[in-house]
């Protein structure tokens, strides 16, 4: 198909340069001869030519009148000049540049001039008061010889200039002839480029259009897709939750009640069944909220509050997920500013997961460092584990959903991978930015930034 | 001595010959005729007149050429000759064209007397050359307007 199409576009791109390059040449040619004819047309020289042989024949018949009395020398010497001034119009200007163009034998032109220049001499001795009439008579007769020859000369060459001209017409009507066929031949090549310019333009918007159709529709169901998956997760979540619930106060009520009759086994037992029904709930609890945080049903209570204060809470509320957690919170300088604006419960739940998430990839019973601190505007929360820490090409995903690092053997550390998720979207929602900083195999330090509030 | 007298015959001659045409040129050299009434205008007429120079090409001269003499709008209005008139020009030879009036007031028309600073005999196209000086706008229509440069022009007719 693109082949084809390669080929089309060459064979386009051909007939384009060709119809370009025959139209130049149309155009060329037709100035050219147009050129010609125009020139030929406005200084025509059959018109000059004819213009000169009426004056010598005029001249002449001036002559023979003059010759029987019936004239006066001036008016055949008025005759001569225009003769004269017609023979120069062949030799002066357009005309001559046209004559020399055409073939003809112009020697006739400069014997022409010849017996002007012979005879002038002697048209003055006619208008000469002094010179008797017999001479007169004689001298007019002799002009008449000379010029005789010249009359039938003249003919001959309007005969030849004539035929000069006719030739060129022809030719011209020719070349017309030839340049219509090659504009009509330009025509027809420039109709069939438009025309398949025309289909290939339809062609291509059909292609686009079933296109852009098609990519709508895979939008549609991909959307349709989302939502059944999402509204699938929240129904399933919210259906488990229930009784999950009623599990766990079940097992805690059978703890406290039986607890002393249990042997060591039985009390490991139920101790594994809460545990992981307690994490089964944190799992759907997770899956919800960041169902309703996508959703955007989630808004924060804001309160200004020293963070010291939020992370001494988030400790001694003993959530089930950092129980038994070895937490060391390292104390800044009291004098140091580190109120901030934030919803208490949100941002008490970033730390809970951070700090669940340090434990997770972090040795038994291994300490877990939290700190505070002012870095600029900000206030700035570190949680620092020596656990496994983070590749940087994981660090890049770390806080998309369901994201995983195989965290180790043991089931009970594995996790949806949502808690990071959660977490980045909260710090987020407060203007602030999460972070990992982490060498693989040293440990790993997760940070928030929270705007100061002072 | 017959050398002596073919001499004098021959100089004699040439004073003729060069004062010849200026005698003709002293009276009748243009008549200009409106509603039937003929007036004849004399060189020396002419030369009263403002003289305006042009330099232009048409299609009798080989190279730019500088003409001079009254211009024919001047001629016309000495006439009372209305633009919209139409002209009959015609020459020596009884050959003649038709103009519009207006050509005299659209472009710098004139009545050349001059050719180069010299008076032009009849052989020359004189004594009378009409020039239109062709500008580009006209150069279209050279044709038109290197038609209707007659010479050796001795009447104007007003139809």
């Amino acid at each position: 198909m693109t082949k084809a199409i390669g080929i089309i576009k060459a064979t386009l791109w051909f007939f384009c340069f060709g119809a370009v390059v025959l139209g130049i040449g149309v155009i060329w040619v037709l100035q050219d001869r147009v050129q010609l004819v125009a020139h030929t047309e406005q200084s025509d020289p059959l018109w000059a030519t004819s213009k000169l042989q009426n004056e010598l024949l005029n001249f002449n018949a001036e002559l023979a009148e003059y010759a029987m009395g019936f004239s006066s020398p001036e008016d055949v010497s008025i005759r001569f000049e225009v003769l004269w001034s017609r023979v120069d119009i062949l030799s002066e200007g357009r005309v001559a540049e046209v004559l020399r163009d055409i073939d003809i034998d112009r020697s006739v032109f400069s014997d022409l001039k010849h017996l002007l220049v012979t005879v002038d001499p002697l048209i003055q001795t006619l208008t000469n008061a002094e010179a008797s009439q017999i001479d007169r008579l004689a001298t007019a007769q002799k002009v008449l010889l000379l010029i005789d020859p010249y009359k039938s000369q003249m003919h001959q060459l309007s005969v030849s200039i004539a035929h000069a001209k006719s030739g060129l017409m022809f030719e011209f009507r020719n070349g017309l002839l030839s340049l219509s066929r090659a504009i009509s031949y330009l025509g027809i090549v420039i109709l069939v480029l438009a025309g398949v310019a025309v289909f290939l333009l339809i062609l291509d918007l059909r292609f686009s259009k079933q296109k852009a159709e098609q990519l709508e529709e895979l939008v549609a169901t991909s959307e349709a897709a989302l939502r059944a998956k999402a509204s699938f997760m929240s129904t399933m979540s919210h259906e488990v939750r229930t009784p999950l619930t009623s599990i766990l106060g079940g097992v805690s009520l059978f703890k406290a009640k039986y607890a002393e009759s249990l042997d060591v086994e039985g009390g490991k037992l139920i101790d594994i069944v809460s545990n992981n029904t307690q994490r089964l709930i944190n799992l759907v609890n997770d899956v919800l909220e960041v169902q309703s945080f996508s959703e955007g049903e989630v808004t924060l209570e804001k309160e200004y509050q020293d963070i010291r204060s939020i992370i001494a809470a988030t400790i001694e509320k003993n959530d089930p997920l950092i129980a038994n957690m070895n937490i060391k919170v390292i104390e800044a300088d009291s004098e140091t500013k580190l109120r901030v604006n934030v919803d208490e419960k949100r941002i008490s739940q970033v730390l809970r997961n951070l700090l669940s998430n340090a434990s997770k990839f972090s040795p038994k019973g291994a300490e877990v460092q939290i700190r505070a601190q002012r870095i600029g505007d900000f206030v700035r929360v570190e949680v620092v584990d020596s656990g496994i820490g983070v590749s940087p090409r994981d660090q890049e995903q770390l806080f998309s959903q369901f994201h995983q690092i195989n965290p180790g053997t043991t089931v009970a550390r594995k996790s949806i991978g949502l808690g990071l998720n959660i977490a980045k979207t909260i710090v987020e929602m407060h203007d602030g930015k999460i972070g990992v900083d982490s060498i693989e195999g040293q440990g790993a330090t997760f940070w928030f930034d929270l705007l100061a509030a002072d | 001595m017959r050398s002596k007298a073919f001499c004098i015959v021959r100089n004699l001659l040439a004073i003729i010959f060069f004062i010849q045409p200026v005698a003709s040129y002293a009276e009748n050299l243009l008549s200009v005729t409106v509603d039937g009434v003929t007036e004849t205008l004399s060189f020396d007429d002419l030369l009263a007149m403002p003289q305006t120079s042009v330099s232009t090409d048409n299609d009798y001269v080989n190279a730019v050429t500088e003409f001079s003499g009254p211009t024919l709008k001047d001629l016309l209005e000495k006439y009372n000759i209305d633009p919209k008139e139409m002209l009959i020009l015609s020459a020596i030879n009884d050959y003649y064209v038709n103009i519009p009036a207006s050509d005299a007031f659209d472009f710098n028309v004139i009545l050349a007397l001059f050719r180069d600073g010299e008076r032009m005999a009849i052989r020359d196209k004189g004594p009378i050359w009409v020039i239109y000086p062709l500008v580009k706008e006209m150069l279209i229509n050279s044709d038109l307007y290197n038609g209707r440069m007659i010479w050796q022009l001795n009447s104007i007719v007003v139809e």
